[in-house]
C-alpha cells in the first residue's frame, strides 16, 4: 500500500466511525445558517433600497463602489486568514512530514475555501447589483451579477494562493490585489452602468476590457497550475489557517466565541512579545492611562479596521434614516469600545489582578475606563454627526457602549438553564443571558436616545456607566466606597444615618 | 551531512537567532544547549521548515533543505514539541498510517511499540495517554520510518529514568549506523549517553 492509499484508507476508517457523530449534521446546520443569513441580507438590502430609493440618489454613485471594495477586501482577508489552503495540526504532524504528494492532501480544503469564496462573491455581486439598481433589477443583470461576483471571489482566492506559496511577497500581493480590485470595480461598473444608461467613467472601455482580459488570462493560467502551487506551500503557512478553522468550528458548535477570542489573544501576545521594553511611565494612575493608550497605538491596525466601519454608519443613516443610524452607530461604537477597552476587560475580569496593584481598585478602574470611554464617545460623535444624527445621540451611545463592555465582564456563566418555547424551537435562557448581557443595556440606551431628548439619554447612559462600573468591583471593595460616599452625603446634612442593631 | 550557514531569524523586531552556523556530520549526534530563549527551538524549527527563516542557508549533503521537497521529507525526521494527533485513531493506527506513508511494512510498528513499552497502550486513543507516554508515542515515529537526519527538541522532557536511558542508547546506535542527530537538550546525562557533541547557543534578544 503506498502513502496516499494509506492516507485514504485511514480517512475512510475515520469517516466510517464519525458517521455516528453529528459532523454531517453540523455541516448541514452551517450550510442552512449561511443560506438563511444570505437570504436575509439580500432581502433586507433590497427592501431598504426600494423604500429609500429617493434618499439613495445622492450616494448612488459611491455606494456600489464602496460596497464592492469592502466586500472584495473582506473575501481576500478571509482567504489570507484561512490560507487559502490549510491543514489541521494532526495532518501537519502525521501526514505532511511524509513524502506523499502534498497537493492531494490539501486539495480538499482548498476546494472548500474556493467554494466559500465563490459563494461569498456571488452574494456580494447580488448585493452590489441591488445597491446599484434599487428601483428594479433586469433579468440579464440579475444573472450576470452573481456570476461576475463568483468569478471575482475565485480570482481573489487564487491570488491569496500565490501569496501563500511564496510566489508573491505580502507587499506584491497587496499591490496586485489593489489592481484587481480596481479592475473588478470598473468591470462591474460597465455591467451595471450599461443597464442604467449612464456613461462609463474614464479610462474608457478599451483599457477596461484589456485589463479584464489580462485578469482572466492570469486566472485561467493559474488554475492550471493549482496542483503545483499546492505542492509548493510550506508547512509553516498551513498551520494558521488550520488553527483558525478549528477555532471557528469549535466556536460554532459550542455557540461560543471564546475559542476565537483565545486565538486572537494568543496572536496579540505573540505580537506584543516582539516589542521592545516599554518606557517606564511610573506607578501613577496617569501611567495606567498612558499604558492603555500605548496598547491601542500598538494595535493600531485593529483599531483602524474597527474605525473603518464608521462610513458604513453614515451610509446606513442616510439611507434608512436617523433611527437605524443610531442603532448602527451603537453597534460600531460598541466594537470600538471593546477593542480599546481590552485592558479594562482583563482588569475587571480577573480578581487576581486586584490583589497585585497597590492602588485602590476603584481608582485603577476609573483610569482604565478613560481610553475606552473617550474612544467610544469619539466614535459615537463621528458616526452620529457624519450620519446626520444629533451629536447628543453619539455621546449617549458612546457612554452606553462603554457601560456595555463593563457589564459584559460580569455576565452570568454559560449554562443552558431553563428552556422557553418559541416559534423557532426551545430557547435556552442561560445561553441567551450570557450572549445578551451588556448588549441589552446598549440597545436600551440607543432606543432611549432615539425616542427622547439626546441630553437626557446621555445623562442616563453616564449613570448606567457609573452603576455598571460600581457593580463590576468586588464586594469587599464596593462597601467602603459606598460607605465613604454615604458618610459624605450625611456630613452634608442630607439624609439620616441608618440605625445600628 | 547537515550544514547550517549564517542563520538569522527574528520575531517582530527582536532577533532570536543571529548568524548561527553549525555542521552535523553523518554518524554524529550534536546537542544544542543554552539558556531558555537562546533560540535552540527556533533554530530547529527553521531547519525543518516549521518557521520561515530570515536568511541563511541550510543544506543536506549539498542540497538545499526544503521541506516542500518530498525527498527532504523522506530523509529528515523531526520530532518537535508541536504535538497533535487524530482524535479518533488509536496509537497503533497512527503509526501504521505513518509507516505506510513512508513505504514501510506494518511489522516495524509492532517492533517500535515493543521497544518503547507502548504495546499495552497500542489500542488506546492518544488523548488518553499520560504526558510521558505521549512523548514515547512521539519517539515511536522515528522508529517506524527511514531517515538520515533526526531533529529532536528536548526529547528528554517528561521521560522517566528508564526512558532517558533507552533514548541515550538509541541515539548512540543511530550514530553508529552513520545517521545524524541534531537535538536541543538540557540534560547532560543524555548528552553523555548519546555521545553528543555539544554546541552552546547564547541569547541574542536584540
Amino acid at each position: 500500500m503506498n502513502g496516499v492509499d494509506a492516507l485514504k484508507s485511514g480517512q475512510a476508517d475515520r469517516e466510517a466511525r464519525s458517521q455516528q457523530d453529528p459532523a454531517s449534521g453540523d455541516t448541514y446546520i452551517v450550510a442552512v445558517g449561511v443560506l438563511v443569513i444570505g437570504a436575509m441580507l439580500v432581502s433586507s438590502v433590497a427592501r431598504g433600497f426600494a423604500l429609500k430609493a429617493d434618499v439613495l440618489v445622492p450616494v448612488a454613485g459611491w455606494f456600489p463602489w464602496m460596497l464592492t471594495v469592502a466586500w472584495m477586501a473582506g473575501i481576500l482577508q478571509l482567504c489570507r486568514a484561512l490560507g487559502p489552503a490549510f491543514a489541521g495540526r494532526d495532518y501537519v504532524r502525521w501526514v505532511l512530514p511524509t513524502p506523499i504528494d502534498r497537493a492531494r492532501v490539501l486539495r480538499r480544503n482548498f476546494w472548500l475555501t474556493s467554494t466559500i469564496c465563490a459563494a461569498l462573491g456571488a452574494l456580494g455581486g447580488v448585493v452590489v447589483l441591488i445597491a446599484a439598481m434599487p428601483t428594479g433589477v433586469t433579468l440579464t443583470a440579475g444573472i450576470l451579477a452573481p456570476l461576475v461576483g463568483a468569478a471575482a471571489g475565485l480570482a481573489l482566492h487564487q491570488l491569496a494562493l500565490f501569496g501563500q506559496q511564496r510566489w508573491l511577497t505580502p507587499g506584491r500581493t497587496r499591490n496586485l490585489a489593489g489592481a484587481l480590485l480596481v479592475a473588478a470595480c470598473v468591470l462591474a461598473t460597465i455591467g451595471i452602468r450599461r443597464r442604467t444608461g449612464l456613461e462609463l467613467p474614464p479610462p474608457g472601455t478599451v483599457i477596461v476590457a484589456t485589463v479584464g482580459v489580462i485578469v482572466l488570462l492570469i486566472y485561467g493560467w493559474s488554475l492550471t497550475q493549482t496542483r503545483n502551487w499546492l505542492r509548493r506551500i510550506p508547512v509553516s503557512r498551513l498551520i494558521p489557517g488550520g488553527d483558525l478553522s478549528a477555532a471557528v468550528s469549535g466556536s460554532a458548535i459550542m455557540l461560543d466565541a471564546e475559542l476565537l477570542t483565545i486565538r486572537s489573544d494568543r496572536q496579540l501576545l505573540r505580537q506584543h512579545a516582539s516589542f521592545a521594553m516599554r518606557a517606564n511611565v511610573g506607578p501613577t494612575l496617569l501611567g495606567f492611562v498612558v499604558r492603555d493608550l500605548t496598547g491601542c497605538v500598538r494595535r493600531w491596525t485593529v483599531v483602524a479596521s474597527r474605525l473603518a466601519l464608521v462610513p458604513g454608519v453614515w451610509v446606513v443613516g442616510s439611507i434608512f434614516g436617523p433611527s437605524m443610524g443610531a442603532f448602527c452607530c451603537a453597534a460600531v461604537t460598541y466594537v470600538v469600545a471593546s477593542t480599546a477597552g481590552s485592558k479594562l476587560r482583563t482588569w475587571l475580569g480577573s480578581s487576581a489582578l486586584w490583589r497585585v496593584f497597590p492602588q485602590h481598585p476603584t481608582k485603577i478602574t476609573v483610569a482604565l475606563l478613560a481610553v475606552p470611554a473617550v474612544a467610544a464617545v469619539g466614535t459615537g460623535l463621528l458616526s452620529a454627526v457624519g450620519g446626520g444624527t444629533k451629536a447628543d445621540v453619539g455621546i449617549a451611545v458612546g457612554l452606553a457602549a462603554t457601560a456595555a463592555i463593563v457589564r459584559r465582564t460580569y455576565r452570568p456563566p454559560l449554562t443552558m438553564g431553563a428552556m422557553i418555547a418559541s416559534p423557532a424551537g426551545p430557547v435556552p435562557v442561560g445561553l441567551m443571558l450570557n450572549v445578551s448581557y451588556g448588549i441589552d443595556l446598549l440597545v436600551v440606551c440607543a432606543a432611549f436616545s432615539v425616542v427622547s431628548n439626546g441630553v437626557s439619554a446621555a445623562i442616563c447612559a453616564a449613570t448606567c456607566l457609573a452603576w455598571t462600573a460600581y457593580r463590576a468591583l468586588p464586594g469587599g471593595i464596593k462597601r467602603p466606597v459606598f460607605r465613604r460616599a454615604r458618610d459624605r452625603f450625611l456630613r452634608m446634612g442630607l439624609g439620616t444615618a441608618p440605625r445600628r442593631r | 551531512m547537515l550544514i547550517v550557514n549564517h542563520l538569522y531569524k527574528s520575531f517582530g523586531g527582536v532577533l532570536i537567532v543571529e548568524d548561527l552556523s553549525l555542521r552535523v556530520d553523518a554518524g554524529e549526534v550534536v546537542a544544542l544547549t543554552g539558556m531558555n530563549g537562546a533560540g535552540k527551538t527556533t533554530t530547529l524549527r527553521c531547519i525543518v521548515g516549521a518557521e520561515d527563516r530570515d536568511s541563511g542557508d541550510i543544506s543536506l549533503d549539498g542540497q538545499t533543505l526544503d521541506e516542500r521537497d518530498p525527498e527532504t521529507r523522506r530523509r529528515v525526521c523531526a520530532l518537535l514539541d508541536d504535538w497533535a494527533w487524530f482524535s479518533d485513531m488509536t496509537v497503533r493506527e497512527h503509526l501504521i498510517m505513518f509507516a505506510q506513508a513512508h513505504g514501510v511494512e506494518d511489522k516495524a510498528v509492532e517492533a517500535a511499540l515493543l521497544d518503547l513499552g507502548l504495546i499495552q497502550l497500542a489500542d488506546r486513543l492518544p488523548g488518553t495517554l499520560s504526558s510521558g507516554q505521549t512523548r514515547r508515542f512521539g519517539l515511536a515515529q522515528a522508529l517506524v520510518r527511514p531517515w538520515d537526519v533526526l531533529i529532536l527538541d528536548e526529547p528528554e522532557q517528561r521521560l522517566d529514568g528508564e526512558g532517558r536511558e533507552w533514548l541515550g542508547r538509541y541515539l548512540r546506535v543511530c550514530a553508529e549506523a552513520d545517521r545524524s542527530v541534531l537535538m536541543a537538550s538540557h540534560d547532560p546525562e543524555l548528552q553523555q549517553a548519546s555521545g553528543a557533541r555539544v554546541i552552546p547557543v547564547s541569547v541574542t534578544g536584540r
